[in-house]
């Protein structure tokens, strides 16, 4: 059993028992086992394709400039804020989440939009992003989504508007703007509509 | 990198969790044999293709609810269900040795999917919250918040049976 199921309380053992007990039909194991899997086919070419690929990725590495772009940070972000990050500051509400952030000397939110200065944040912590230090607050929404805002010290990003961009990638939909103190950078699972309201 | 095991022995390791799963997306015994079925088929073709041993697992659950997702998208299954917030509740210790998994099927059927998926995986007791995050394609606080709310509505449902 995994870390994730300490929390196990008489009634969620009941229910595990009780799934554990649930069959699958007498026949379905046969008919499974009847299948034929494909075996994986030696490829001649691949070793060269593979060699090529990575001095290409080398070059690309050596030669190519960085980019310092909004969409180069979102793209980085993006991949944090899919991974099992640990927020250091939980359970308290917004004010004391600006007064530690405020120690860490990053942003702290301080021309939040409106819409989410009312909602209790899941918490906060510090995030890097090419040696740039930035606050993250995360809020939670009704659907169980989250909304994380993160704030850059004014200036990290000169191209961004004053008012929040909408965009999208694969993962997220997203949104950036700068005000007078800091430059944001949110990211959200909520459609962009929901996302439009939060930033209200 | 580690050797990825014969294909029979994949299907011993998961072919009844996978039921278990498949059951409680589709609440009928016969779409979850198909269901699994279907994945197994899936990764008799593919699964060659997968290099890491330690992912089959994860890429069977996943493989097993896209094929539901599409199945019930084509028949139309969805319905926009209306989602409160329950307050969690604590069920007897009469009540709790009562429970038969009828009722406790029935309770989860009755649930959105979103609360269903993660509940059920979680019952399994084999997923950590990143193993269920990665299935359902959702950050893990996701997993986590909705998994309480689930408890919650759950046990709200089993103390009305």
């Amino acid at each position: 059993m995994s870390d994730s199921h300490k929390d196990f309380d008489p009634t969620d053992a009941k229910i595990a028992d009780l799934f554990a007990g649930l069959e699958p039909p007498a026949d379905l194991r046969r008919r499974l086992m009847a299948l034929t899997p494909e075996k994986r086919r030696p490829i001649w070419w691949g070793w060269p394709l593979a060699c090529a690929a990575a001095v290409l990725v080398v070059t690309c590495l050596l030669f190519v400039p960085r980019d310092a772009s909004v969409s180069a940070a979102q793209t980085h972000l993006s991949a944090f804020l899919q991974s099992d990050f640990e927020l250091t500051v939980t359970g308290e509400p917004l004010a004391r989440l600006r007064t530690w952030l405020d120690t860490q000397n990053v942003p702290s939110g301080a021309d939040l939009p409106a819409h989410l200065v009312g909602i209790q944040p899941e918490g906060c912590r510090v995030v890097t992003w090419r040696g740039r230090r930035a606050a993250l607050i995360c809020f939670p929404t009704a659907s169980g989504e989250l909304v994380h805002v993160v704030m850059f010290a004014k200036g990290t990003f000169p191209e961004l508007p004053t008012s929040p961009q909408l965009s999208a990638n694969r993962a997220w939909n997203m949104a950036s703007w700068s005000d007078a103190n800091a430059d944001f950078l949110v990211f959200s699972k909520v459609d962009i509509e929901n996302l439009r309201r939060f930033l209200g | 990198m580690a050797e990825v095991p014969p294909f029979e022995r994949i299907v011993e390791a998961h072919y009844e969790n996978l039921y278990r799963f498949a059951f409680s997306l589709s609440q009928n015994q016969n779409d979850a044999s198909d269901l699994v079925q279907q994945t197994f088929s899936i990764y008799a073709r593919k699964g060659h293709q997968l290099r890491e041993p330690e992912k089959i697992k994860s890429w069977l659950f996943t493989t097993l609810r896209r094929e539901y997702l599409a199945t019930a998208r084509r028949a139309n299954r969805f319905v926009d269900e209306p989602v409160d917030d329950t307050k969690a509740s604590e069920l007897t210790e009469d009540r709790i040795s009562n429970l038969d998994i009828d009722s406790v099927l029935a309770a989860l059927g009755s649930l959105p999917l979103e609360y269903r998926e993660p509940l059920t995986l979680y019952y399994l007791k084999e997923h950590s919250y990143r193993e269920i995050a990665d299935i359902l394609d959702v950050p893990i606080g996701t997993v986590m918040s909705r998994l309480s709310r689930a408890k919650a509505k759950l046990r709200a449902l089993l103390e009305d049976v």
